[in-house]
């Protein structure tokens, strides 16, 4: 067995996993299925290369990968939306040594970035969480990198008002 | 106020999962790899094209059950694939209307002559001659089969029409 293919896929994993974790977890507000779709991205990402093919760039290739899982799971017909979960009440994740205060904001965050359209919170998700540029977030998604550059100033707008009315 | 809204995004940032999540995952993950490795050198090549080489077998395999078919004759299990395929694919392959139609005359003085090799053997001569308690010969008259003569003289009937177009094109 080569292991080379198999050590770079798990430094990808020690790399990427928190932050794809949160991805998934931003959009899906359940913790067990952002889990489950954090892991079948890297099964997938692991069929690809046992495919015999190469991946130039780990990074957004997961996240492509786990944003197709995203937008499977979304056409499904039970696909529960973000706000009907939030009125349930988020699956919040343990706080395991975090400020407690940076973990309230950090919920707090993402329950309002749920109000927005999935386009936005996406691109606001890419580029002030995941710290992409445009152009990074662009490639990824297939957009002109100029409608991403919109969709942020749109979406930071729509959430400041959010976080307005939230205060009122 | 853009940069109080970016930063409070950044606290999104703080979400992640539980340490022993995260080795558990690994660990499922590392279980998947190994199960699965990534093929390297001839087996990964050989795997990799194994469809390829499947699909070449078959187009072998279906070539050269093509070429048998192409020596039987009527009555012989391959014949009716050999007037399936080899004339289907003959005449598609000739071009124009003319060498379609000399195509077709082709397959059907073929099929007459395969009539006539079956029809050979069936009342072949050397086949040993019955005699009767007292010597004589008895002849071979085999009963007149009247389906047989039918399909004679419908593809002689064929012939004959095919022939006329071509003469009508020239």
């Amino acid at each position: 067995m080569d292991t080379v293919p198999e050590t770079q896929f798990l430094v990808a994993y020690d790399q990427h996993a928190n932050a794809l974790f949160r991805f998934c977890y931003a959009h899906l507000g359940d913790r067990e299925k952002a889990k489950d779709t954090v892991q079948e991205a890297y099964i997938r990402t692991w069929k690809y290369l046992v495919g015999g093919r190469k991946i130039d760039q780990i990074r957004p290739f997961l996240y492509r990968t786990a944003r197709n899982i995203l937008i499977d799971l979304s056409r499904k017909p039970r696909h529960e939306s973000l706000e009907i979960l939030q009125e349930a009440g988020f699956d919040v994740p343990d706080a395991h040594g975090l400020d407690p205060l940076s973990l309230a904001e950090a919920r707090r965050a993402v329950r309002l970035i749920g109000h927005l359209d999935v386009l936005h919170r996406e691109a606001l998700l890419l580029r002030y969480v995941d710290e992409m540029m445009p152009r990074d977030i662009a490639a990824l998604t297939g957009e002109s990198e100029n409608t991403i550059s919109v969709r942020i100033h749109r979406g930071l707008q729509k959430l400041k008002d959010l976080m307005g009315e939230k205060n009122t | 106020m853009t940069n109080d809204t970016e930063q409070f995004m950044k606290h999104i940032q703080e979400i992640r999962m539980a340490p022993d999540e995260t080795q558990a995952m690994r660990r499922n993950l590392e279980a998947y790899a190994r199960a699965h490795p990534v093929r390297s050198g001839w087996s990964g090549i050989l795997l990799r094209h194994a469809f390829s080489y499947a699909l070449a077998a078959a187009v072998l395999l279906a070539g050269g059950t093509s070429v048998l078919a192409q020596r039987s004759l009527p009555g012989d299990t391959l014949y009716p694939l050999k007037i399936a395929i080899n004339d289907r694919v003959s005449v598609a392959v000739a071009g124009d209307e003319d060498a379609r139609l000399e195509k077709e005359l082709e397959q059907m003085s073929r099929d007459l002559s395969d009539e006539e090799l079956v029809a050979d053997e069936m009342f072949s001569d050397d086949d040993e001659e019955e005699r009767t308690e007292d010597g004589d010969v008895i002849e071979n008259t085999l009963p007149f089969d009247e389906e047989l003569d039918d399909e004679f003289q419908e593809v002689e009937q064929e012939l004959q029409s095919v022939s006329e177009d071509i003469q009508d094109l020239q």
